[in-house]
């Protein structure tokens, strides 16, 4: 890890090179375009356009809109950052890429930042369907710092991505990953909006990084349950943490491997 | 450059355009403006009608309930938010059988009745009242009114003799034509005037009822039947009349009447209001007493309350006519909440509040005579917008400030009334200051800290006003009964410092008692010796206490504070009274016993 903080940044080229690099190979993944971009869009056309439009006094297409978002940027996280982390470990790239001159934290980055592009695209592609198709109008300054909040909020997923698969091998890391990823969706309020849920399950909700996010996104359209802005932030940054550190000390055991 | 970079600041420009394309609020009300105008009843028991809930929020906007659950406070954070807690919210009440003029609906509302279902006006005061109940986001500040329009009678018959000439029926075969005038009219439904035997005055016939009922369901309408005897009853029901706008006081075999009723569905409303005033017994001196206790002046309708249809008391019948609603609740039968006000005995809206004690002494329950005025006659008479707390139903609702599951007069104690979502208005008169002419006893702490007026004693100190004087109060047990013992700290650096015990005299602030008739406030009194401060807060002189300066030594001693130095204008409007000690004190130690008016 000294070695990856301390070969920052040598080569912006090579990080530039890295990133049009993976992106591409993404784009060439059918298996991870098609559930990663089409599903957060298609369920939200589904539960938050054709089936809700009434509900929540006709507020249901943004609230959805914006939890669903959450949900569509936790996908590219997960599996375009760390599954495929994983599977490049599988492959042995990871290995190849570990004894490249190519400093490793770039290959991180260029990986972060493909994630990023996927969970824009998106945002975009929510955005437009809300407002074209769900009357969802919000200020720009609304618009704009939702998703920024939604780009940034890909961190700790990034992070919980990379943790399961650096203790996990390459495609038990997807199934693992899924197994965290559609619960924890469903359980923080981001397919069923948590004020429908019983106090309890809106208490339980609270252990899962989705259901804080989802409450900051939330709060931007004042349709939050009413906690603190501080619980928010501080629940993702502690759980960002605790991710990093598992993936670091799963990092130094592949290393040692 | 090369093709990737343009790619990358295309996609760029492409994102920039697409931010700013995304649709944004028109200029005007904001968003937050709208969401101020729901109101929000937090954490109340509710009865919506059916069931009940406990500590459940009520949010209402638009005239209409948006949104009945729990935790709503979070949601609806622009609301504006009624603390509801330990205060019971009942749907708007629905009086089944009145008749409707003049300002009858605004009367009615005060008491909490949102709407009327008139049996029979003139329907040129129908014509300009059945509109406002269609326009849920209107302050009409009334009840909405239903209305029969004109009734349908024989010549002569009952219904004619009001003063005002009305169309009649002479037979069956008039019917048809007979029930389109009336719908044409705009009757809400159908009431028809039916005696089986025509004792007192002249009736349609059987087969004219059986014929008047026919076509009025032809054209999609109720037909109700006033009726006084078994026999009629029976006669409507057996025709297919929708229901019973009154009951009977017959001893009989009511069997056949109430097995057909429950198995069609068919409801009565017993309006046990006018059927005690018929036989002369008396309901309305604690229902007036009641209301006067919740600051309500019903001085003007006390002639019309207390006047009854006949002066010989006759109480088997009273009570006969009680047991036979009895038989229908047992077999079934749908009863609803009706008064015919303001027949006299009765009045608008006061006597549904009757109405509803006689059905739970006929053995309903709290909840049955409830429902009785709030779902039942929704149900009955197919209105599909009111008679429950649901999303989407309009926002007619009393808070209650208890539960009448307790004590069903406790519908008595209404705390607010709101129409269409809005605050129903106090009527000036009930506004007017209660006079006290009898001395009363403000305290005397044996078993609680209450005063004779309903109000409670508590710790007053600067506090209030960011001073740091500090009180508290205890009730000690001694050989001749309890008193009050005070104990605390006086802030000196205070510019007028304060602690004591207080007492308001009415339930609100800006209500006062008019204790212009008093003599003198005594009270018995021990302490740290020196001189204290009686002070009168009057609503005619805000933020000013009358101060009467008073001494206490170490011993039990009766202290007589005259009142005849007040100016008479302060004292008509008193809000409450306080003992305190002030700036000459650095501690309060004192103790208080028997306070009286005089």
């Amino acid at each position: 890890m000294n070695q990856l903080i301390s070969s920052f940044p040598t080569s912006f080229r090579s990080l530039k090179k890295e990133f049009s690099l993976d992106f591409n190979m993404s784009l060439r993944e059918p298996a991870f375009i098609v559930p990663t971009l089409l599903f957060p869009l298609m369920f939200y056309v589904f539960f938050g356009l054709l089936f809700s439009q009434k509900g929540m006094d006709g507020q249901m297409p943004t609230f959805l809109m914006v939890t669903y978002g959450v949900f569509g940027i936790m996908s590219p996280a997960l599996f375009g950052f760390g599954a495929s982390v994983a599977m490049d470990r599988d492959k042995g790239w990871l290995a190849i890429k570990q004894v490249s001159p190519m400093p490793p934290l770039q290959f991180m980055c260029a990986k972060l930042f493909s994630a990023m592009v996927f969970a824009c695209a998106i945002i975009v592609g929510l955005f437009c369907l809300g407002a074209i198709f769900g009357d969802v109008v919000l200020a720009r300054s609304q618009w704009l710092s939702l998703a920024a909040l939604l780009l940034v909020g890909t961190l700790p997923f990034c992070a919980l991505g990379l943790a399961v698969a650096f203790l996990v091998k390459g495609n038990a890391a997807v199934a693992v990953l899924n197994l965290i990823y559609l619960p924890s969706a469903f359980l923080s309020g981001l397919w069923i909006p948590i004020n429908y849920f019983p106090q309890w399950l809106q208490q339980v909700a609270n252990i899962f990084p989705p259901f804080h996010l989802s409450q900051l996104a939330l709060k931007i359209i004042d349709k939050d349950i009413g906690q603190s802005v501080a619980v928010h932030i501080s629940a993702l940054l502690f759980s960002t943490a605790v991710f990093l550190t598992i993936a670091i000390w799963g990092y130094k055991k592949s290393q040692t491997e | 450059m090369n093709y990737k970079n343009i790619t990358i600041i295309l996609t760029l420009l492409l994102l920039i355009t697409f931010f700013l394309w995304l649709p944004e609020p028109e200029m005007g009300p904001k968003k937050s403006d709208i969401n101020n105008e729901i109101t929000l009843i937090t954490s109340s028991t509710v009865f919506d009608g059916d069931l009940w809930s406990a500590a459940t929020d009520i949010a209402f906007s638009n005239g209409l309930i948006v949104e009945v659950g729990t935790n709503l406070l979070s949601k609806y954070k622009n609301a504006k938010v009624i603390n509801g807690k330990g205060k019971t919210i009942i749907p708007g009440l629905i009086d089944a059988h009145t008749h409707a003029w003049g300002d009858a609906l605004e009367k009615a509302v005060k008491f909490g009745v949102t709407t009327e279902l008139d049996m029979f006006t003139n329907n040129a005061f129908a014509i300009t009242q059945r509109q406002s109940r269609v326009n849920n986001q209107q302050n009409t500040q009334q009840a909405d009114l239903f209305s029969a329009g004109t009734l349908v009678t024989s010549p002569d018959g009952h219904g004619t003799e009001y003063g005002f000439k009305i169309p009649t029926i002479e037979d069956a075969s008039q019917a048809e034509e007979f029930v389109l005038s009336r719908i044409e009219e705009g009757s809400d439904y159908i009431k028809i005037v039916y005696n089986a035997t025509s004792r007192w005055m002249p009736s349609i016939n059987k087969e004219t009822l059986q014929a008047l009922i026919k076509s009025t369901h032809t054209h999609g309408k109720l037909a109700v039947v006033h009726i006084s005897d078994y026999d009629s009853a029976l006669h409507a029901i057996e025709a297919g009349a929708d229901g019973l706008v009154h009951s009977f006081m017959d001893e009989t075999d009511m069997q056949p009447l109430v097995t057909l009723m429950s198995t069609n569905a068919q409801f009565v409303i017993p309006t046990l209001s006018v059927m005690d005033s018929m036989v002369g017994k008396e309901n309305s001196q604690q229902l007036i007493s009641d209301f006067t206790n919740q600051g309500v002046d019903l001085n003007s309708e006390k002639a019309q309350l207390t006047a009854k249809l006949s002066e010989t008391h006759n109480a088997s019948a009273s009570k006969q006519a009680k047991l036979n609603v009895n038989i229908f609740l047992k077999a079934g039968v749908l009863i609803l909440a009706g008064t015919d006000a303001p027949n006299p005995g009765t009045a608008h809206g006061i006597s549904l509040h009757g109405e509803l004690a006689l059905l739970v002494q006929s053995g309903l329950t709290p909840t049955q005579a409830l429902q009785a005025a709030t779902s039942n006659p929704a149900k009955a008479f197919k209105l599909t917008d009111r008679g429950f707390l649901k999303v989407g139903m309009k926002a007619d609702l009393l808070l209650l400030n208890d539960d009448p599951r307790a004590n069903i007069t406790n519908t008595r104690k209404i705390n607010s009334v709101y129409k269409n979502g809005f605050l129903i208005k106090k009527s000036d008169k009930s506004l007017a200051n209660k006079k006290i002419t009898q001395p009363i006893k403000l305290a005397d702490f044996d078993t609680d800290l209450n005063s004779a007026l309903a109000t409670q004693w508590m710790i007053t100190t600067d506090e209030m006003f960011k001073g740091k004087s500090s009180a508290q109060l205890k009730r000690v047990n001694s050989s001749t009964g309890a008193f009050i013992h005070i104990t605390g700290k006086i802030d000196p650096q205070f510019s007028f410092p304060w602690a004591g015990i207080y007492l308001p005299m009415a339930k609100s602030n800006n209500l006062g008692v008019d204790i212009s008739g008093m003599v003198s406030i005594n009270f018995k009194a021990k302490g740290k010796a020196g001189d204290y401060k009686l002070l009168l807060f009057s609503t005619n002189q805000p933020m000013r206490p009358i101060e009467i300066i008073f001494t206490v030594t170490d011993s039990w001693e009766d202290i007589h504070l005259l009142l005849e130095q007040v100016p008479q204008g302060l004292l008509q409007s008193i809000s409450a009274i306080a003992l305190v000690a002030g700036s000459n004190h650095d501690e309060i130690k004192i103790s208080f016993d028997d306070i009286w008016l005089l």
